[in-house]
C-alpha cells in the first residue's frame, strides 16, 4: 500500500478548495515559522498550537481541522522545507476540482457532507471549488469536465415547463 | 322636275334605316359591353344596371322613333286618301260635266237634225206643192202618196232618233253609273290598299320592333349572362377569398392566442419560479437547502452525468 502523501492527509478532511488554500497557506506559514523565527526545530503539534493561538485562530474550524492531520510537519527540515512546499504546491495544481454552485453559504458540515458525496460518488481525489449563486435555489449547480450542468429548480421549471403550464392552466378548474 | 317617289319605297327606306340605325346601335352596345366585360370586374354591379339602363333607353329611342315613323306614315296614308278623293271627285265632277256636255251637244245635233230634215221636207214639200201644182192632178196624188211616205219615213227617222237619243241618255247614265261604280270601286280598292298598306307598315314596323326588341334583348341577354357569369365568378372568388382570409385570420387568432397564452404561462412559471426561488431562498433553510442540493446531486448521478 502507498504511503499517503502530504496532499493526501490534508485532503482527508479538506473538501473545500478555499479551505485547502487556507489551510496550507497556515501550514506554510507555521513551519516557516517554526524553521525561520528562532524556534528549536520542532514542527510537532504543540508548535502548531502555539502557532494558532499566537495568530489568534486557535478553536477555529481551520485549526481543528489542521490539528487533525497529525504530526505532519515531523519531515520537514529547514533543508527541505521549500522543496516539500513546492512540490505540495505542484500537487495541489494537479487535483481535479468541481466547481459547484450553491443558493447559500453553507456550514462545515454541510460543506463536508458534500465533499464526502463528492468523494465517494465521482472520485477519491478531488476538491470542491464552491461558488454562490442564488439562481439555483433549489437544487444546485456544477461544472464537470468543462460542462455545466444546472440542477437548479429553475433548470427544473424549464424541463417540465410543459407540465407546469398544464397544472396552471388546469388549476382551479373542476375536474 | 323632281320624280315622284312610291310611298312604299319611302316606307321601306324609312324601316331599312331603322335597322341599320338598330344595327349600329347594337354594334355600339356590344363594344360597350366588351369594354364593361373588361373593367367591369370589380363594378360588375353598375355595370349591369348601366347595361340595362341604355339597353331600356335603346329600345325605348327605338320605340319612339318607330311611334313617330308609324304616326309619320298614318299621316302620309290620310293626306294620300285625302288627296286621292280629292283627284276622284275631281275627274267624277269632270266626267259628268264631259257627259252632260256630250249628251247636249247630242241633242242639239238631233235638234239640228231635226230642224234641217224638217226645213228640207219644207221646202221639198213646198217643191213638190209647186210642181204639182205645175205638172197637174194626175200625179198630185202620187205625190201626196210619196209624200205621206216621206213623211212617214222622216217620223220613223224622228221616232228613231229619238230612240237613239234615248238609248244615248240610258247609255250615257249606264257609262256615268259605271264611272261612277268605277271609282266606287277604285275608292275602295285605294281604301283597302291603304289599309293593306297601313297593316303592312304597321305590321313592319312593329316586326322590326319585335326584331329590335328580339336582338336586344338577346343581347341583353348574353351581356346579362356575361355579367352573370362574371358575378358568380366574382362573387366565388370573394368566398374563396374571404374563406381564405378568415382561415387565415382564425389561425392567426389561434397563433397569437397560443402564443399569447405561453407568454402568459411563461410569465407565470416564471412568476411561481421566482417566488419559489424566494421562498426558497428565504425561506427554507440551510440544511434544507443543502437536502436539496444532494438530491440534486443524485439526480445529475442517475442521469448519469459523472459517468460521461
Amino acid at each position: 500500500m502507498q504511503t499517503p502523501t502530504l496532499l493526501d492527509v490534508i485532503l482527508k478532511n479538506t473538501y473545500i478548495k478555499s479551505d485547502l488554500f487556507r489551510r496550507v497557506g497556515l501550514l506554510k506559514e507555521s513551519l516557516e515559522h517554526t524553521f525561520f523565527s528562532g524556534h528549536p526545530h520542532d514542527a510537532s503539534q504543540d508548535l502548531f498550537r502555539e502557532f494558532l493561538r499566537e495568530k489568534g485562530v486557535e478553536g477555529s474550524e481551520d485549526a481543528n481541522m489542521i490539528l487533525e492531520w497529525g504530526d505532519i510537519a515531523g519531515g520537514f527540515t529547514d533543508g527541505n522545507i521549500h522543496e516539500r512546499l513546492a512540490n505540495l504546491d505542484a500537487e495541489i495544481k494537479e487535483i481535479p476540482t468541481i466547481i459547484v454552485y450553491i443558493p447559500m453559504l453553507f456550514g462545515a458540515q454541510e460543506y463536508k457532507r458534500l465533499g464526502a458525496w463528492f468523494r465517494e460518488q465521482v472520485s477519491p481525489r478531488m476538491v470542491l471549488d464552491i461558488k454562490i449563486d442564488p439562481s439555483v435555489a433549489g437544487g444546485c449547480a456544477f461544472v464537470w469536465k468543462g460542462i455545466y450542468h444546472d440542477f437548479s429548480f429553475k433548470n427544473f421549471m424549464s424541463k417540465h415547463e410543459a407540465e407546469l403550464k398544464e397544472a396552471i392552466r388546469i388549476y382551479g378548474r373542476p375536474s | 322636275m323632281i320624280p315622284s317617289i312610291p310611298f312604299e319605297y319611302i316606307v321601306m327606306a324609312l324601316g331599312v334605316s331603322l335597322i341599320a340605325f338598330a344595327v349600329v346601335l347594337l354594334i355600339a352596345e356590344l363594344r360597350h359591353g366588351k369594354q364593361i366585360k373588361r373593367f367591369a370586374l370589380p363594378v360588375y354591379e353598375y355595370s349591369l344596371k348601366s347595361g340595362q339602363k341604355k339597353a331600356q333607353k335603346i329600345i325605348e329611342d327605338a320605340t319612339n322613333q318607330a311611334r313617330e315613323i308609324l304616326v309619320a306614315a298614318e299621316l302620309a296614308s290620310i293626306r294620300g286618301t285625302a288627296e286621292k278623293k280629292i283627284e276622284t271627285k275631281n275627274l267624277e265632277e269632270t266626267f259628268r260635266q264631259n257627259i252632260e256636255t256630250l249628251g247636249k251637244e247630242t241633242q242639239q245635233l238631233f235638234q239640228k237634225y231635226a230642224t234641217e230634215s224638217e226645213h228640207v221636207y219644207g221646202e221639198l214639200l213646198d217643191a213638190l206643192k209647186k210642181q204639182t201644182a205645175e205638172t197637174g192632178d194626175v200625179i198630185e196624188g202620187k205625190v201626196g202618196e210619196a209624200v205621206q211616205d216621206i213623211g212617214a219615213s222622216l217620223k220613223n227617222i224622228a221616232a228613231h232618233a229619238k230612240e237613239a237619243e234615248e238609248k244615248f241618255s240610258t247609255l250615257a247614265a249606264r257609262i256615268e253609273e259605271s264611272a261612277h261604280e268605277g271609282i266606287r270601286q277604285n275608292e275602295e280598292k285605294f281604301a283597302l290598299l291603304a289599309a293593306r298598306l297601313e297593316g303592312s307598315l304597321e305590321e313592319g314596323i312593329k316586326q322590326n320592333l319585335e326584331a329590335i326588341r328580339g336582338e336586344t334583348g338577346k343581347v341583353m341577354g348574353d351581356i346579362t349572362g356575361v355579367l352573370s357569369q362574371m358575378k358568380d365568378e366574382n362573387i366565388k372568388k370573394i368566398e374563396e377569398h374571404l374563406t381564405r382570409e378568415f382561415e387565415n385570420a382564425q389561425e392567426e387568432i389561434r397563433a397569437y392566442r397560443s402564443a399569447r397564452m405561453n407568454i402568459v404561462d411563461t410569465q407565470m412559471v416564471e412568476l411561481v419560479g421566482r417566488t419559489t426561488e424566494i421562498v426558497l431562498q428565504k425561506g427554507v433553510s440551510v440544511s434544507e437547502t443543502a437536502d436539496l442540493a444532494y438530491r440534486a446531486l443524485e439526480e445529475a448521478k442517475k442521469e448519469g452525468i459523472f459517468s460521461r
